[in-house]
C-alpha cells in the first residue's frame, strides 16, 4: 500500500512538471494592448529580483507601447518550438510563439550556452520596434551592460535591468533636441516668409523694371538663333544601402538588433 | 466842400438810404442798417485815436541770388492777387480767389510739350482709390486706417520725356541640360552644355522719364504705365484747374534712365526665346539703341499726402488708368507679435508631426 502511494505521489510531481511552463520562473503578464513576460529558466535571480525585474519590464512595455520579453536560459536546448540552432533566432521564435510574428515587440536573449557553447546577450525589435530600435542603439544598450554592469561582478538582475533602461531611453517615441531645434528653424522660416507677404502689401513703390510695356507689338526680331553643344560630364554618387537594422527570423519575422558573446 | 460817405461797416461801401425799409442798406453787401447805429458808429470812426505801433522794421534778409532766381511772382488776372511760384510753375491756383493759373511764359518755343495725356479720373475718384488702397492690409495701423485724414490732394501734370528707340541686341549664354538614371548601386547625373547665341532687334515707343526733380521718380514709375494712346497734341486749356511744373530736368539727364529700362527689357525679351534648359547662364550682352527719338509730354497725376506720427506719405494715382500706388505704415507691435504667434505655431505642428512619425 505504502508503495502504491509513493508510486501515485511521483507520478503526480512528474506531471505537475511537464504541465507547468517551462520552469516556474516563467512569469508573463498582459496590460491592454501588450504583454511582458520573463523567463528565468537559468533560475539565476531570485525570487525578489524576479519581482522587480518584472516591475522594471511592465513600465518599459508601457513606455514603449509594445510587448516585452526577456528570456534568460541556460543553453538552447529543450525549445518547445522550431528554430534554426542560433540563439538570436531562439529567442526570435520563442517570442513569436508568445506573441506572434511582426507583433511589436522587444526581445532579450541572455544564454549561458549558445551555438558555440559561448555566454549570449541578445537584444532585438520587432513590428515598430524594429525602426525605433536600431543595430546601432542595441550594440550600445549591449555594450553598456556588458563593460558597466557586468554579471560577474554585479549579477544578472544588474545586468537585465541595465538593459531594460536601455531600451527604456532608446525606444520610446521621442524627438531628439536637435529635431527640436530643426522643428523651430523651420517654423521661423515660415514666419519671416508670411510676414514678409504681408509686408510687403504696404509696399507698392518701387522703380520700374524693364520697359516691357513699351515694347513696340510685332517689333521683335530674332535674326540669329543658335544653340551649339559643347560637352557632357557624368558623375556618379553610391546609392545607400538598405539598413542593416534589419533580420529574419525562421518564422518569417523582421528584426532590428543583434547579439554578442561576453 | 468836403464830401462825407457813409461806409458800411462790413465792406467799407457806400451807404445808401433804402426808403422802402426805411434804413440804410448797402448796396454791395445788402446789410441793413438803422440810422442811430450807423451814425454811432461813424461818430466812433471818427474819435478814434491813431495808433502809435512804432516797429523796428530792420527784420529779414535780402533774397539771396540764389533763392531770387529760384523765384516768380505772378498777377493774378481775375484778382490782381501777387501768385509765388517757382521757375517751374506753370500752372497753377491763385492763392486769393482760387482762380486757375496757366503761366504761358513756360510753354514758349522748346518748352511747349509735344503731347498731353488729359486727366480721365477726377479727384472723387482718387479719393475713392486712396479708400481702397488702405483696405485689406493686416499689418497697416488700424489708427491710420481710421483716422483716414488726407492733407492735400492735388491734380498734377507731370512733364515726362518719352523715348522711341529700336534696339539691336547680340546675346550669348551658357545653359545646361540634366540627365538622371541609376543602377543599383549608383545614382548617375549627366550634364550637357550648350552655348546659345542669340541676335535680333526690339523697338519701344514713349517709354517715359519723369522730367520734374520735384517728383519722385520711383513714384513716378509705380503709376505706370500710361497709355499713349489717349495722348492729344498739347494745349494749354488742358492744364485750367490743374497744377502743372514745366521740365527742370532735360531730356539729356532722362536719356540714362531710359537706356537703363530698354536694355533690361531687351536682354528678358531675348532671354525669354531660350527654352528647354536646366540653367542659362549670360556671358555675353550687347545692346545697341538706334533711331532714337524724344518727346515732351505732360501726364496726369492725382497727388495726394497725409501725415501719420509727423510722417509724411505720399500717394499717387494715374489720372488716366487709376492706378493708386503709395507706401504704408507698418504696424511694428502687431508685426511681431503675429511672427512669434506663427513661429511658435509652425514649430509645434512640426515637432508634433516627427513625434507622430516616430510612432508610425
Amino acid at each position: 500500500m505504502k508503495r502504491i502511494l509513493a508510486v501515485l505521489f511521483a507520478a503526480a510531481i512528474l506531471l505537475t512538471i511537464a504541465v507547468l511552463p517551462a520552469g516556474a520562473a516563467v512569469v508573463s503578464s498582459q496590460e491592454g494592448d501588450y504583454g511582458y513576460m520573463l523567463d528565468d529558466a537559468a533560475e539565476k535571480l531570485t525570487p525578489a529580483e524576479r519581482d522587480k525585474l518584472l516591475g522594471e519590464l511592465s513600465d518599459l512595455s508601457a513606455a514603449c507601447k509594445c510587448n516585452v520579453l526577456f528570456v534568460f536560459v541556460n543553453d538552447l536546448n529543450n525549445a518547445k518550438f522550431s528554430f534554426n540552432g542560433t540563439a538570436s533566432d531562439y529567442v526570435q521564435r520563442y517570442y513569436e510563439t508568445v506573441y506572434g510574428v511582426n507583433k511589436d515587440g522587444l526581445l532579450v536573449l541572455v544564454t549561458l550556452s549558445d551555438e558555440n557553447n559561448k555566454r549570449y546577450v541578445g537584444v532585438f525589435g520587432t513590428g515598430k520596434c524594429q525602426k525605433r530600435l536600431t543595430d546601432d542603439e542595441s550594440l550600445d544598450i549591449r555594450n553598456d551592460a556588458i563593460e558597466n554592469h557586468n554579471p560577474d561582478s554585479k549579477g544578472y538582475y544588474d545586468f537585465l535591468s541595465a538593459i531594460a533602461s536601455g531600451l527604456k531611453k532608446a525606444v520610446p517615441p521621442h524627438v531628439p533636441f536637435t529635431k527640436l531645434l530643426l522643428a523651430l528653424g523651420i517654423g521661423i522660416v515660415i514666419a519671416v516668409i508670411v510676414m514678409l507677404i504681408l509686408k510687403g502689401q504696404l509696399k507698392t513703390v518701387d522703380m520700374q523694371h524693364g520697359a516691357a510695356n513699351y515694347t513696340r507689338m510685332g517689333s521683335m526680331n530674332v535674326t540669329a538663333s543658335r544653340d551649339t553643344y559643347l560637352y557632357s560630364t557624368v558623375t556618379k554618387s553610391a546609392r545607400p544601402k538598405e539598413s542593416s537594422s534589419s533580420h529574419t527570423s525562421s518564422g518569417g519575422g523582421s528584426y532590428s538588433g543583434g547579439g554578442s558573446n561576453f | 466842400m468836403a464830401v462825407h460817405e457813409y461806409k458800411c461797416p462790413c465792406c467799407s461801401g457806400a451807404l445808401a438810404f433804402d426808403s422802402t425799409i426805411q434804413k440804410l442798406k448797402c448796396p454791395f453787401c445788402d446789410t441793413e442798417f438803422d440810422v442811430e447805429a450807423v451814425k454811432g458808429y461813424d461818430e466812433d470812426l471818427k474819435n478814434a485815436g491813431t495808433d502809435n505801433l512804432d516797429w523796428n522794421t530792420d527784420a529779414g534778409t535780402k533774397w539771396t541770388e540764389d533763392e531770387e532766381t529760384g523765384l516768380r511772382s505772378y498777377i493774378c488776372k481775375s484778382c490782381g492777387g501777387e501768385i509765388v511760384g517757382d521757375v517751374n510753375t506753370a500752372a497753377t491756383e491763385c492763392p486769393f480767389c482760387g482762380n486757375h493759373a496757366i503761366v504761358m511764359e513756360q510753354f514758349k518755343g522748346d518748352l511747349k510739350p509735344d503731347y498731353v495725356i488729359p486727366f480721365k479720373l477726377d479727384k472723387e475718384k482718387a479719393k475713392e482709390e486712396y479708400k481702397k488702397h488702405l483696405q485689406g492690409k493686416f499689418l497697416l495701423p488700424k489708427v491710420f486706417k481710421d483716422e483716414n485724414h488726407i492733407d492735400e490732394i492735388k491734380g498734377i501734370y507731370v512733364p515726362f520725356w518719352l523715348f522711341d528707340a529700336d534696339a539691336d541686341a547680340d546675346l550669348r549664354y551658357r545653359a545646361t541640360r540634366t540627365r538622371m538614371w541609376s543602377d543599383s548601386d549608383y545614382n548617375y547625373t549627366e550634364t550637357s552644355y550648350f552655348s546659345i547665341y542669340r541676335a535680333g532687334s526690339i523697338g519701344f515707343d514713349h517709354v517715359p522719364v519723369d522730367g520734374s526733380s520735384r517728383m519722385p521718380n520711383d513714384l513716378m514709375e509705380s503709376v505706370e504705365p500710361y497709355d499713349f494712346r489717349d495722348a492729344v497734341d498739347f494745349q494749354t486749356a488742358y492744364l485750367s484747374g490743374y497744377f502743372a511744373d514745366k521740365y527742370d530736368v532735360d531730356a539729356e539727364q532722362s536719356v540714362t534712365r531710359a537706356n537703363e529700362r530698354v536694355k533690361e527689357s531687351t536682354v528678358d525679351a531675348f532671354r525669354d526665346t531660350v527654352n528647354g534648359y536646366a540653367t542659362v547662364t549670360p556671358e555675353y550682352t550687347s545692346v545697341r539703341l538706334q533711331n532714337g527719338k524724344t518727346k515732351y509730354a505732360f501726364y496726369p497725376v492725382w497727388l495726394l499726402n497725409t501725415t501719420y506720427k509727423d510722417e509724411k506719405y505720399v500717394f499717387a494715382m494715374n489720372g488716366q488708368t487709376g492706378k493708386f500706388v503709395g507706401n504704408l505704415p507698418t504696424d511694428k507691435g502687431k508685426f511681431w507679435k503675429v511672427a512669434a504667434l506663427i513661429a511658435t505655431v509652425s514649430g509645434a505642428i512640426i515637432y508634433a508631426g516627427m513625434w507622430l512619425a516616430q510612432l508610425l
